[in-house]
C-alpha cells in the first residue's frame, strides 16, 4: 500500500498538480518567475495545439496498421514454433526474439543506416536496378519507423502467444485431429480462440506502446529533418519540458496523453470483451 | 568550442548514440558501407565533446544500460580525475561542468597555479544532456555547479528560464579582454550574465579541385555564389554547389546574422521580434531560389550520408564557422588537400561583413554561493593562454578574446587546407562580425519552428519566406503566452 501511493500515486499526482499551474513573468522576464494556477488552461491550450494532436493522429495511423500487421507476424511465428513441423525451432524462436534483446536505440541506429542515402547497402542495391527509394521522404519515414518497431517487437508479441499456445492441454488437438480436424482447422478454430485472450494482451501492449513512441523517431530524426521536433505526443511533452522550456504545459501534455492512452486501451479490451460474450 | 558549435541537437545527439553505440556493440560490420560507418566513429574519438560518448559507450554494452545513463558514468569518472593537490587558503572549492575537452586540463593547470580557492571539473554529455543536468540541479535548488559551459544562443533562454546569475560587477574588471560583441551577446537589460568562450565566424569552405576542374571563380559576392552554382550543376547534374539543411536554424542565423538582421531586440521592458524582418527574407528568398531550381541539395547535415557528400566532392562548397575546419578533417580525412578557405560571399560587393555560428561562454548558475571565485576563474579559463592553449589542443576552439586570434597556434599553415593558414580569414571575419545581433528568450522554441517550417517548405508546402512569417507569428505569440512583453 505505502510503496503504491509513494511510487504511483505521487508522481502522478505531482504531474497533475503541475498541469494546473503556469510560471508567470514580466518584461524581458528577468526578474524572479513567480506561478499562478492557471486551472485547465494548459489543457486547453494543448487541445488546441496543431502538432499535438497531428502527433496523435500521426501515431492513430500508425497503429492502425502497424500494430495489426506486427500481430499478425507474432501469431503466425507463434503458430508456426507450436506446430510439430517446424524444423531448427529453438534457433528460429532465438533468432525472432533477438530484436527484442536489442536496446530500441541500437535497433534504430542500425536501421538508420540501412535508411541513409550513400551509406544505405539496401538503397544501393535497389539504385543498381534502377529503383528509387527514400526511406526517410516526408510520407515514407513513418512506415519506416513502424518497420523499426514491427522488427523489435514481433518476437516479443510472438513469446507471449507462443507461450499461451504451449499452455493449451494438448489432449484437446489430438481429440480434434482424431474427429478429423484439418491442420488449419485446429489453427483457426481451437488455437486461435483459445489464445485470443494473449491476442488481446499484446494489442493492448501495442496501443500503448505506439501512443508513446520515443526513441525510435527521435533517432531517426538525427538523420531526416521530416521527423519533426513534436512528431509523437512523447517527443511533443519531452520537447516542451527541456527545450521550450514549459514543464507545466508539458505535464498537461502528458497528462492528456495518458488520458487517452487509458480510453483507447481500456475500450479496445471493452470492444473485445463484448465481442467473447 | 568546436563541437558545441555543430550546435544542433541532432548532430550531437546522433553522433553522441551512434559513436558510443557504434563503437561499443561493434556493428560496424553490419553498416555495410566500411568507409563511411568507421568515420562516424572516429568523429566520436576526435571531434570532442563525443570522446565521452565513445568511452561510455563501453559502459553501455557491459552494464546493459541506456546510452545516457552510460554516459553520465562516464562523466562522473572525470569529475574525480579532477582534483589535483596544492594548497587552498580560502577553502573554497567551485564545481565546474563542461564538455569541451582540454577543460580538465586547464582546471588542472588553475589548482596547480593558484592557491586562492580549487575548482572541481565534471565533464558532461554536450548539448541537450548538458543543458537538463544544469536545468534539474537548479530546480533542485541543490547540487549544481557553480560556472557551466552555456552556448552563446542560449544564454538569454536561461536567464529568462531563471538558470542564471546576474555577474556584471564581478565581470567589470575582465570585459575588456573579450571582443565587444560577444559581451553584447552575454547581457541583457543592464546585465552580463557569460563570460564568453570562444565563437563562430563564418567563412566559405570550398572544393578547390571542383572549383578547378569546372573553372569556377571563388564567389566573392552571393551574386557570384549563385553563378557559380549554375555553371556547377550545368556541367554536372550530380554535383551541386551546397547542400541546404532545413532543420539548420543556427546556420541560418548566421547567414541572416551576415546580412546585418536581427531576429530579437529589446526596448524598455519589452522583446521585440523580427524575425521575418527584410534583411531575414532576402536570405530566405535567396536560397529559395536556389532549392527551387536545385541547384543546392536538400539534405541533413551533421550525419554520415552528408560526410560523404564533403569527401565525394558532391558539394563543392560549406558556408561554414572555424570549427568547421575540425568537421571536415575528422569527417573526409580523405579528401585532405582539397579544401580551402575563402572569406564569407557578400550581398554587397567590396563589404566584408560576417555572421557567427556557434560558440560557447561560462555563466554563473543560480545558486553558487562562489560568484566572485566562479568568475574569476571563468575569465582565466577563457582568456588566459594556458588554458585556452589546452582547449584549442582539446577542442580546436577558437578563442573570443581580443587578442586571442594572434595566438601563435591558431595562425599554423593546416595541412587538411594544403598548408592553408585559414585562421588569417577567420579572424578578419571574427572582427567583422555585426555586433547588433541579439538572441531571444525562447531560442530552443524559435530553432524547433523554424527548422519544421523550412522541412515543410523544403518538402513543397510554402517557402522559406512564407515560414519565416509562421516563425514569427509563432514566436510572438510563445512570448506572450509566457506572459514577456512583446513590442513592435
Amino acid at each position: 500500500m505505502v510503496i503504491f501511493l509513494v511510487f504511483q500515486l505521487i508522481p502522478v499526482g505531482y504531474a497533475i498538480w503541475q498541469s494546473l499551474q503556469a510560471t508567470t513573468r514580466s518584461g524581458l522576464g528577468i526578474g524572479a518567475a513567480g506561478s499562478r494556477f492557471a486551472g485547465l488552461e494548459n489543457y486547453a491550450q494543448a487541445l488546441q495545439d496543431q502538432e499535438f494532436i497531428a502527433g496523435v493522429l500521426r501515431m492513430l495511423v500508425f497503429g492502425v496498421v502497424q500494430v495489426p500487421v506486427m500481430l499478425f507476424f507474432a501469431l503466425v511465428l507463434a503458430l508456426l514454433f507450436d506446430s510439430s513441423f517446424a524444423m531448427f525451432k529453438k534457433f528460429f524462436q532465438f533468432a525472432a526474439f533477438l530484436p527484442y534483446a536489442l536496446p530500441g536505440i541500437v535497433a534504430s541506429i542500425l536501421w538508420s543506416f540501412l535508411y541513409l542515402p550513400g551509406v544505405s547497402p539496401i538503397i544501393a542495391a535497389l539504385q543498381a536496378i534502377n529503383v528509387k527509394v527514400d526511406f526517410l521522404g516526408p510520407d515514407v519515414v513513418l512506415w519506416s519507423i513502424a518497420n523499426i518497431v514491427t522488427w523489435q517487437w514481433t518476437g516479443y508479441n510472438m513469446l507471449i502467444i507462443f507461450s499461451a499456445l504451449q499452455a493449451l492441454p494438448h489432449d484437446i488437438f489430438e481429440a480434434a485431429r482424431i474427429d478429423g480436424a484439418s491442420g488449419w482447422a485446429v489453427n483457426t478454430k481451437i488455437k486461435i480462440p483459445l489464445v485470443l485472450p494473449a491476442i488481446i494482451l499484446t494489442a493492448v501492449f501495442s496501443i500503448i506502446g505506439t501512443l508513446q513512441l520515443f526513441s525510435e523517431p527521435t533517432i531517426v530524426r538525427t538523420l531526416t529533418n521530416n521527423v519533426t521536433f513534436k512528431y509523437t505526443p512523447n517527443m511533443a511533452a519531452y520537447n516542451i519540458a527541456f527545450g521550450a522550456n514549459n514543464p507545466n504545459y508539458a505535464a498537461a501534455v502528458a497528462v492528456t496523453l495518458a488520458i487517452f492512452t487509458f480510453i483507447l486501451s481500456f475500450g479496445f479490451m471493452k470492444l473485445t470483451n463484448r465481442k467473447e460474450k | 568550442m568546436s563541437e558545441e558549435s555543430k550546435k544542433r541537437l541532432n548532430r550531437r545527439k546522433f553522433i553522441t548514440l551512434t559513436g558510443g553505440a557504434l563503437a561499443a556493440a561493434g556493428l560496424l560490420a553490419a553498416c555495410g558501407d566500411n568507409t563511411v560507418a568507421p568515420a562516424s566513429a572516429t568523429t566520436a574519438a576526435g571531434a570532442g565533446a563525443t570522446t565521452t560518448a565513445a568511452g561510455a559507450g563501453a559502459t553501455t554494452a557491459a552494464a546493459g544500460g541506456t546510452a545516457t545513463t552510460a554516459a553520465a558514468t562516464g562523466a562522473t569518472t572525470a569529475a574525480g580525475a579532477a582534483t589535483a593537490a596544492g594548497t587552498n587558503t580560502s577553502g573554497v572549492t567551485i564545481e565546474y561542468w563542461s564538455w569541451v575537452l582540454g577543460s580538465k586540463e586547464s582546471v588542472d593547470l588553475w589548482n596547480r597555479t593558484h592557491t586562492n580557492f580549487k575548482v572541481n571539473y565534471t565533464q558532461t554529455t554536450s548539448g541537450t544532456p548538458h543543458y537538463n543536468k544544469v536545468k534539474a540541479a537548479v530546480a533542485a535548488g541543490s547540487g549544481g555547479p557553480d560556472l557551466a559551459q552555456i552556448e552563446f544562443q542560449l544564454v538569454t533562454s536561461l536567464v529568462v528560464g531563471g538558470a542564471l546569475q546576474p555577474i556584471t560587477q564581478e565581470a567589470a574588471p575582465y570585459k575588456a579582454k573579450f571582443i565587444d560583441w560577444t559581451i553584447q551577446q552575454v547581457t541583457l537589460g543592464n546585465d552580463i550574465y557569460a563570460i564568453p568562450q570562444d565563437i563562430g565566424p563564418m567563412g566559405l569552405f570550398y572544393r578547390k579541385d571542383i572549383f578547378d576542374q569546372y573553372s569556377l571563380a571563388v564567389p566573392k559576392t552571393w551574386e557570384e555564389y549563385k553563378a557559380a552554382a549554375e555553371k556547377l550543376h550545368a556541367a554536372d547534374p550530380t554535383k551541386y554547389i551546397a547542400s541546404f539543411s532545413p532543420a539548420q536554424p543556427g546556420q541560418f542565423a548566421g547567414f541572416a546574422w551576415s546580412n546585418k538582421a536581427k531576429w530579437f531586440g529589446t526596448k524598455g521592458d519589452a522583446w521585440q521580434v523580427t524575425i521575418n524582418s527584410a534583411e531575414t527574407k532576402k536570405v530566405a528568398d535567396y536560397w529559395q531560389d536556389l532549392i527551387t531550381r536545385k541547384l543546392v541539395k536538400v539534405e541533413a547535415d551533421f550525419n554520415p550520408a552528408w560526410y560523404k557528400d564533403l569527401l565525394d566532392g558532391n558539394i563543392a562548397t560549406w558556408v561554414g564557422a572555424v570549427w568547421g575546419a575540425g568537421t571536415l578533417a575528422t569527417n573526409a580525412a580523405g579528401a585532405s588537400g582539397k579544401w580551402a578557405v575563402a572569406y564569407l560571399p557578400q550581398w554587397t560587393a567590396g563589404s566584408k561583413v560576417s555572421g557567427n555560428w556557434g560558440g560557447s561562454t561560462v555563466a554563473v548558475i543560480k545558486g553558487s554561493k562562489h560568484v566572485k571565485e566562479a568568475v574569476e576563474f571563468g575569465a582565466w579559463l577563457n582568456s588566459d593562454p594556458g588554458p585556452v592553449g589546452e582547449m584549442i589542443k582539446g577542442n580546436n576552439i577558437y578563442p573570443a578574446t581580443k587578442d586571442g586570434g594572434s595566438l601563435p597556434v591558431l595562425k599554423q599553415p593546416n595541412p587538411y587546407f594544403s598548408g592553408q593558414v585559414i585562421n588569417d580569414i577567420f579572424t578578419e571575419s571574427a572582427g567583422n562580425v555585426d555586433p547588433s545581433w541579439t538572441w531571444g528568450p525562447t531560442i530552443d522554441q524559435v530553432y524547433a519552428d523554424i527548422g519544421d517550417q523550412f522541412t515543410a517548405s523544403t518538402n513543397g508546402s510554402g517557402t522559406l519566406s512564407s515560414a519565416l512569417d509562421q516563425a514569427q507569428a509563432k514566436t510572438v505569440a510563445d512570448l506572450k503566452s509566457k506572459g514577456l512583453q512583446v513590442t513592435q
